[in-house]
């Protein structure tokens, strides 16, 4: 078995791949809380244009302070602190006449954070190419940690699910079509976050880990159309809908605009996003009692997100090369007005990279 | 089950797209996304900071923001 593994390896690299592509990014995004800077670099190579490996790396170098609550007397310094996370993943395609299939593996890395993550995914190509129908799947295993207590160990299972369907509606027009399930067992809080607890007097009484509950099922349906409107100008419209057992119900809608210039040597983008989120049914703004579930999550109360931001993107060709140079840049907006800590939030999305293909 | 026939009736009606038409559809702006690798780490950083579960599939990973 071992060597037929090897043999069919080295059968592999020898018949030489027939594109390849390379590149590397680097994208910083910064809000009130948080910085993170996330060099990457990618590859792929392709073999029998049918066979593809893609393996990637890239790291979360992130500054941040925890916050500081609002309430003086229970947490009231903010402590700073830097972290690294690494990622690397390797991914395989293999499409034939419009069906394929494909497989990553990803492990992430940090000091108190481990993540295996395995998807399989799968499309076939139908009604004479008019539309594809695709299925994943993704499994993951996550060990959480303390940097600074050895001892606390919790695990956290993501099991996701879903489906699409994507039609050619005429020469210019695609509409797709999706649906998500994910479901997460295991620990879902952030154990370095504590939450008040007021009792009936003006304030806290006590400060107690954060607690939520272990299970967790989502699910979501998403509508994209996506319209050549000239031949160098395309609209994409998507709307999202989530629902999940928590309570948490939320609404996203995004738009991009995409520019091609210069016999598409250069392209522009500006795409905009919209979306709003109901509070999960066990988040107060504070809570009076020890008991039951309780969270100092934002994600968890009512808030929206505004975004906003273009791209630009070089395209040369150089022979059989072509060579792709892009910056993008997004302002985000947060608010959540049930949060004590801030009501609102600004931040921004910075991004260059460059890749080449190879034929 | 009905419903269901009814919506492949209604796609296979849409307007005929013969090969010499996809021109446009061939263009890579004509994908949703348009850069997945782009498109997913833009998404990882703007999900992990909303509530939202399901759909982008994306599996665990800490990344600071939990």
């Amino acid at each position: 078995m071992r060597l037929q593994l090897t043999l069919s390896v080295l059968s592999l690299c020898a018949c030489g791949p027939t594109s390849a592509t390379s590149g590397g990014s680097v994208r910083h995004f910064q809000d009130e809380a948080v910085s993170v800077t996330t060099p990457a670099a990618e590859g792929s190579v392709t073999y029998f244009d049918e066979l593809t490996v893609a393996p990637s790396w890239k790291a979360d170098v992130i500054t941040a302070a925890t916050p500081t609550m609002s309430a003086a007397d229970v947490v009231s310094r903010a402590t700073e602190y830097v972290e690294v996370r690494h990622e690397v993943s390797i991914a395989f395609d293999h499409a034939r006449d419009g069906d394929a299939f494909d497989a990553s593996v990803t492990l992430s890395a940090e000091p108190d954070y481990l993540s295996h993550t395995l998807t399989l995914g799968r499309q076939w190509s139908l009604l004479a190419k008019r539309a594809e129908l695709g299925v994943r799947l993704s499994l993951s295993t996550n060990s959480v940690g303390r940097s600074d207590v050895s001892e606390f160990s919790e695990r956290l299972g993501v099991m996701g699910f879903g489906a699409s369907w994507s039609h050619v509606m005429s020469p210019t027009l695609v509409l797709q079509g999706s649906w998500g399930l994910e479901h997460r067992r295991g620990y879902q809080s952030n154990p370095y976050r504590y939450v008040p607890i007021y009792g009936a007097g003006p304030r806290p009484v006590l400060v107690l880990p954060e607690s939520v509950p272990v299970f967790r099922t989502g699910t979501s349906v998403e509508g994209v159309a996506i319209w050549a409107a000239t031949a160098s100008t395309y609209v994409h419209g998507a709307v999202r809908l989530h629902t999940d057992d928590w309570g948490v119900r939320s609404v996203a809608l995004r738009g991009e605009l995409w520019q091609s210039l210069g016999a598409d040597a250069f392209r522009v983008r500006l795409r905009g996003r919209v979306y709003q989120q109901s509070s999960a049914n066990f988040y107060a703004p504070q809570y009076d009692s020890p008991d039951g579930w309780r969270s100092g999550d934002f994600r968890l109360s009512r808030m929206g997100t505004v975004s906003l931001g273009p791209k630009g993107e070089f395209r040369l060709r150089l022979g059989s090369r072509r060579l792709v140079i892009w910056a993008v840049g997004d302002a985000v907006y947060f608010w959540m007005p049930e949060y004590l800590v801030r009501t609102s939030m600004l931040a921004s999305y910075l991004g260059t990279g460059i890749s080449v293909d190879f034929k | 089950m009905r419903r269901l026939v009814l919506v492949l009736a209604l796609l296979s009606a849409c307007t005929p797209v013969r090969p010499w038409e996809r021109e446009r559809l061939a263009h890579d702006c004509m994908r949703s996304p348009v850069d997945p690798a782009q498109a997913g780490a833009y998404g990882h950083v703007i999900a992990v900071r909303e509530g939202s579960i399901g759909g982008s599939l994306e599996g665990g990973g800490g990344c600071g923001c939990n």
